[in-house]
């Protein structure tokens, strides 16, 4: 029970009497001993390693989760195109950006805007100082939830215009809200 | 003694999630989100721990170092 148990075990113990429960029992056990209160802390504290392990052990795997699941989603999705996907004609543009309409630069209406969303009041009178181009660009992102791609085609932009537009305004949004 | 576990852990994790969902699409976050619960369930569920230390022998060690 030597070795790295040494820097560990601290810790360990540290985290687990800090708990108030923890620490009376402790408490009570050094006023009275009983080998219930003794089995007792030793089942909270064992119980307690076993938490922190999973999840120290989730924080790295959970991470490694996600990326395959992004991987089986992209594979899925190019094994199974939906129809709306399949590319229409040879500039590359698909069905579903032919369905959809027209975007200008002019706030659109239809649904809702970024700015009708937002509660928080500081949030919106940043958002509401942005310009029409940035406020149409973080809606169709953010809440219309499409691809950049597809944003840029329909604009009549390149991709990159896209996102550098969405990053300076959020890097805006970011610097105002303190 | 199981369930519990499953509950304090998944919610320790909850932030984590949260922020991994962010990175995907929209419309998989629910998916995602589902995945890695079941996953994490699943792995509280089969998991066997090896030796866990003993109170009370951890006491000992720690007092040792103000002797």
């Amino acid at each position: 029970m030597i070795g790295w148990w040494n820097f560990v075990g601290n810790r360990l113990l540290e985290t687990f009497l800090i708990e108030t429960e923890n620490k009376q029992l402790y408490n009570s056990y050094l006023e009275h001993s009983t080998a219930l209160k003794r089995e007792m802390l030793e089942r909270r504290f064992k119980y307690h390693v076993k938490k922190i392990r999973i999840f120290s052990y989730f924080v790295k795997t959970l991470h490694f989760e996600s990326k395959r699941f992004d991987m089986k989603i992209r594979k899925l999705a190019n094994q199974n195109p939906l129809i709306l996907d399949n590319a229409a004609d040879e500039s590359g543009r698909n069905l579903l950006d032919l369905i959809e309409s027209d975007i200008s630069f002019e706030k659109t209406q239809e649904s809702y805007t970024l700015e009708e969303i937002i509660e928080d009041k500081k949030l919106y009178s940043i958002v509401s100082a942005l310009s029409d181009k940035q406020k149409v660009i973080l809606e169709l992102i953010y809440v219309k939830a499409l691809h950049e791609e597809t944003i840029a085609s329909q604009l009549g932009i390149t991709k990159q215009a896209v996102n550098k537009t969405k990053k300076t305004a959020l890097n805006k949004i970011r610097q105002q809200y303190i | 003694m199981d369930k519990k576990l499953e509950q304090e852990v998944i919610e320790m994790l909850s932030p984590k999630i949260k922020s991994l969902l962010r990175q995907t699409d929209f419309q998989n976050r629910d998916d995602l989100e589902q995945e890695l619960i079941l996953m994490v369930i699943k792995t509280i569920q089969e998991k066997e721990f090896n030796q866990l230390p003993s109170f009370f022998e951890l006491m000992e060690e720690d007092q040792k170092k103000y002797d």
